[in-house]
């Protein structure tokens, strides 16, 4: 009777780098990676929207260069609020404008030396260092329409917005 | 087959570009010919004016609203010389980007494009932003010219107010 000696080699074990670029279970990083890109696919296309801010419109709350995001989900079951600061879309999602709401549906709206005035009221504005000294006669919103500002009012644009151009509310 | 298909599809795109494929192309052209570097020879400013030139028919009308003022412009002369002082003036380099055209198909040889364009100069950090409304009107040979570019309100540019 013949003996086989069976040789006593550890199991095949795959080398560091190997494990370190697709994990000991290549088929499982490879379902992870694919749930981890449609989830990423997901929050960006209907969660957030990342933005970096260009310019000094929104200054100070908001300077050149700072990455944000905006949530794309805020305005589903609620409606803009005064003071939100929201994100609005050209005629794309590629360039999109960074404006404080401070008008809403059914406001009449002036601006005399600068200053805001909403239904004959003036506006407080704490977060504005100079009001930049705009003159704009009395406009009424309608339904679905509200009023936009940057709060750097010396260089800032501001008109009416309806409510299908705001992609979402900034994030922080 | 569903991939020779596919392949033959995009072939006959190719060699035969629609309409709005082709202004596409020329809106990108249009882009690459505004912008300009720093320290750019006259010669090339020059030559980038001709190509720009060519994109518009010869009465074309450009009413551009900019921070501090509004550009009116008529004609093909005008075009060029608005575009080689305003390169005179502002040497830092700036650079166009026309992103997202919204096509409207109008009667007969007429196409009307809405395009934001961010128009960025080297000297200074902020950045313009517009929406422009590019009329689009059949030339010889059938190419696409442009017949006039009107600023639409940032804010207000939809029709829906």
């Amino acid at each position: 009777m013949m003996e086989v000696e069976l040789e006593n080699k550890p199991p095949n074990s795959p080398s560091f780098w190997r494990r370190f670029s697709v994990g000991t279970n290549p088929v499982r990083t490879w379902y992870r990676l694919l749930c981890l890109s449609i989830l990423a696919y997901v929050i960006l296309k209907y969660l957030l929207l990342p933005i970096k801010v260009t310019g000094y419109s929104m200054f100070p709350t908001y300077r050149n260069g700072q990455i944000n995001y905006a949530n794309r989900l805020a305005y589903r079951w609620s409606k803009p609020q005064r003071g939100d600061i929201v994100i609005i879309k050209t005629t794309g999602e590629r360039v999109t404008i960074l404006k404080r709401i401070l008008g809403l549906p059914g406001d009449r709206i002036r601006m005399q030396d600068g200053k805001i005035f909403i239904n004959n009221k003036e506006l407080n504005e704490p977060y504005i260092k100079q009001n930049g000294g705009w003159r704009e006669r009395e406009i009424e919103l309608k339904s679905d329409v509200y009023w936009a500002i940057g709060d750097n009012r010396a260089i800032s644009e501001f008109g009416k917005v309806h409510a299908s151009m705001l992609v979402g509310k900034i994030l922080f | 087959m569903a991939g020779l298909t596919f392949l033959g599809w995009k072939a006959l795109a190719f060699l035969f570009p629609g309409d709005e494929t082709r202004i596409r192309k020329k809106l990108s052209r249009l882009e690459s010919l505004v912008s300009y570097t720093p320290n750019t020879p006259p010669l090339v400013h020059l030559a980038s004016a001709g190509g720009i030139l060519e994109m518009f028919t010869q009465n074309a009308e450009l009413s551009i609203q900019t921070d501090s003022s509004t550009w009116n412009i008529h004609g093909r002369n005008e075009i060029k010389t608005s575009v080689l002082s305003s390169r005179q003036q502002e040497r830092a380099g700036m650079r166009v980007h026309i992103t997202d055209p919204v096509f409207e198909f109008g009667k007969g040889d007429s196409i009307s494009t809405l395009a934001t364009v961010t128009a960025k100069w080297e000297s200074n950090p902020d950045i313009m932003v517009r929406i422009l409304e590019f009329n689009w009107v059949k030339g010889e040979r059938n190419q696409w010219l442009i017949s006039s570019i009107k600023t639409r309100k940032d804010l207000e540019w939809g029709n829906k107010l």
